[in-house]
């Protein structure tokens, strides 16, 4: 029933039908908005991010095979506008210059997704990109290099140096 | 709390803390609350700026296509109309008129003119073909030349040649017969009165076949004049 009427929804609005746009906009808009949020880190820049993936959504929905689901070809629609836009911003921080963090210390309580979101914001934009890329999005690392024109292996450091980081954060967190 | 039923106590296994303890590790939480995390919801005026960048869009397109098809109709109608002009212009009877000329040029000069066309010929609009065994009737006007302006010609000199001392061979009488055939002549004269202008004398003083052609000399325009001038090359 939901994939007949998101059918009927695409085709709708390839022809620029104004309203199924709307209703597409409203069933998705939180979905693509806390994903873009989360990386920008910043509500105006995310805004526009989501403005400019609304439009090439629109604008290329007629190009929609249906390979995957419509709401993973638009969330990569939009992360790839925020990425594009915070590409100045994304800093990758050099590992060689880290201190060692302790690798195995369990946390020391039990968190929940807010508690998370806080320590993930807290993070430097880089390791947090991919963190989130990975982590949260479910994108390979071989996917998130190239979204975010870095080395696979590159990924692969980031993400450990984003758990590090967010454990240490955490258990302040926790403390506190 | 009063027991209202005498049911018996479970225990669970042995392993239960370590397994509570377990879920304390950071992947595993992470892994879990990733998908938990909180949503953001974007501010109510992304939509009326998302329709207005749409309608932009729109009317861009629009335009475009309006513009496409006004170009396209515009560029189809020059084009018949260009059709259209050329068609007009080659007319047979004005081509063929322009050729013949029923006017009398009046001949100032000596200059030698061209014979008037038949008045049937000029009457009519069909072009005037020649024939080729017709042969060509152009008076040519006698040169008058000043006896001052005539050189005097003078007969190149040229070696006797000393008496075969052996005679009665075959190779030596053909050898003197052909240097009688060339001291005859060798001169080659090309005198054209004002249909070129140039008047060009060239002169051998050996058969063509023996010697390279000598300069040519260009004589100076002077119309009225025909100036012939000798020389020879040593």
């Amino acid at each position: 029933m939901k994939q007949n009427s998101e059918k009927d929804l695409i085709t709708r609005c390839s022809k620029q039908d104004r309203k199924a746009q709307f209703e597409l906009f409203e069933r998705y808009k939180v979905a693509l908005y806390s994903s873009v949020f989360r990386i920008l880190n910043e509500e105006d820049l995310a805004h526009d991010a989501l403005q400019e993936a609304f439009i090439e959504i629109f604008k290329g929905i007629k190009k929609f095979r249906g390979e995957c689901t419509l709401g993973f070809w638009m969330k990569r629609i939009a992360i790839r506008k925020a990425i594009k836009l915070a590409k100045s911003r994304i800093l990758f921080t050099p590992l060689d210059q880290v201190t060692a963090l302790p690798d195995r210390t369990p946390l020391d309580g039990w968190i929940d997704g807010e508690l998370l979101d806080v320590a993930i914001r807290e993070l430097p934009t880089g390791c947090r990109s991919v963190f989130l890329l990975i982590e949260v999005e479910g994108y390979k690392h071989a996917e998130c290099a190239a979204l975010l024109s870095i080395s696979e292996n590159t990924s692969k450091s980031q993400l450990s140096y984003a758990k590090k980081l967010l454990r240490g954060k955490l258990n302040e967190l926790i403390k506190a | 709390m009063k027991k209202q039923f005498n049911l018996p106590d479970h225990q669970p296994n042995s392993n239960s803390w370590e397994a509570l303890k377990a879920t304390l590790d950071v992947d595993a939480q992470l892994k879990r609350e990733a998908g938990n995390l909180p949503e953001h919801h974007p501010e109510k005026n992304v939509w009326p700026a998302i329709e207005a960048q749409l309608e932009q869009e729109r009317v861009r397109t629009a335009w475009w296509q309006w513009t496409g098809m006004a170009a396209a109709i515009a560029g189809i109608g020059l084009m018949l109309v260009v059709l259209l002009m050329d068609k007009k212009v080659p007319i047979q009877q004005e081509y063929l008129g322009t050729t013949i000329s029923i006017q009398d040029i009046p001949w100032k000069t000596a200059m030698p003119q061209k014979p008037t066309p038949h008045p049937e010929e000029a009457g009519s609009l069909s072009p005037t073909v020649r024939q080729e065994h017709e042969p060509v009737n152009i008076p040519i006007p006698p040169v008058l030349l000043d006896p001052s302006d005539i050189p005097q010609l003078q007969m190149p000199i040229l070696p006797v040649p000393a008496p075969a001392s052996v005679t009665g061979t075959l190779a030596e009488n053909a050898m003197n017969q052909d240097t009688l055939k060339a001291a005859k002549s060798f001169h080659q004269v090309s005198i054209s009165w004002g249909i070129n202008d140039r008047i060009k004398l060239k002169t051998d003083y050996a058969p063509n076949t023996a010697r390279p052609q000598t300069k040519l000399h260009q004589v100076a325009k002077s119309p009225g004049k025909l100036v012939l001038r000798l020389s020879s090359e040593k």
